[in-house]
């Protein structure tokens, strides 16, 4: 059997990893990065996602991938040519796409004191509740806080499209999802590899912009969310 | 400096988790799908909803 760690457009040397001989299947202009296995299943191991990652990171510093989730294992040659037969069209369209390029990982968290600082112009004005029943008087409250909760969510979201804008002037694609709580921005961007410093740079003028956050920068990464591939033959999810 | 560099790793093998895991492309027989959005939405692991609180742990200093 054998594990697969990633596509390349590249036929790559085999090399030692460790101890585990990694080699690569080329086919159809295609490479798969592999190495012999015994095992069908892997379980979530620490030493084991280095390991998986490491060969990626090495990879990466001098062939374009495609990186394949962790855990995969494929019968033999055989299905390893005839993915590669299959999917070459799309494999080579995404091998297009984030040529030259790694992914950089941002995530924005609030600082304690932020919840405050970002609500501060934004609390309801003291109103006059004399002479409400307390049925009214229930509501009206309910709807002052519903007017903070939707004016916070406005300005989160406005605060974030600032700063998704400014980086995207320095990467070929971004994207960023909102959620709730501390942590409300997690944001994925494909750079190329010569404008990494530049988005770093970009980064740090952003961050004293905003003081009431903390930013986490990362990478550069193999391009985990710049992947965009199609199942053929039905709708079917694993 | 030892307990922030621990953090450190800590933090930098969950956002390897964020990734390996849950992005990249997927292969199942002849089933290749890819995950291609950065949602926060993990697969049932526990391991990973626990990322966020480690993240904000490392982020205050604590030792981990």
């Amino acid at each position: 059997m054998k594990y697969l760690y990633a596509i390349t457009g590249d036929r790559v040397k085999s090399w030692q990893e460790d101890e585990k001989v990694i080699s690569c299947i080329s086919e159809y202009g295609l490479g798969m990065i592999v190495t012999e296995t015994s095992q069908w299943n892997y379980p979530v191991l620490e030493k084991e996602v280095w390991h998986h990652e490491k060969v990626l990171e090495n990879l990466m510093q001098s062939h374009d991938i495609l990186p394949v989730r962790y855990g995969t294992v494929l019968k033999d040659l055989e299905e390893a040519v005839s993915l590669l037969s299959s999917y070459s069209g799309q494999f080579k369209d995404n091998l297009t796409r984030i040529s030259g390029c790694v992914e950089m990982g941002l995530r924005i968290f609030k600082r304690d004191d932020a919840e405050d600082l970002l609500l501060s112009d934004l609390s309801p004005k003291e109103a006059d509740l004399t002479g409400l029943t307390p049925g009214e008087r229930y509501m009206h409250e309910k709807w002052l806080k519903w007017q903070v909760k939707d004016a916070k969510m406005q300005k989160e979201k406005q605060f974030s499209d600032e700063i998704h804008n400014s980086l995207l002037t320095l990467a070929k694609e971004g994207k960023y999802s909102l959620t709730q709580g501390k942590l409300f921005f997690n944001g994925a961007y494909l750079v190329k590899k010569n404008l990494v410093a530049s988005f770093q740079v970009q980064l740090d003028k952003i961050k004293n912009h905003y003081q009431e956050t903390s930013f986490w920068l990362s990478g550069p990464w193999p391009p985990y969310n710049f992947v965009n591939i199609k199942t053929k033959g039905g709708e079917k999810n694993v | 400096m030892l307990n922030e560099i621990q953090a450190k790793q800590k933090v930098t093998l969950l956002e390897i988790l964020d990734r390996v895991l849950d992005k990249g492309v997927v292969i199942r027989g002849d089933i290749i799908i890819s995950v291609a959005n950065v949602d926060l939405i993990y697969l049932g692991l526990q391991l990973i909803l626990s990322s966020v609180e480690t993240m904000e742990k490392a982020r205050r200093g604590d030792s981990a």
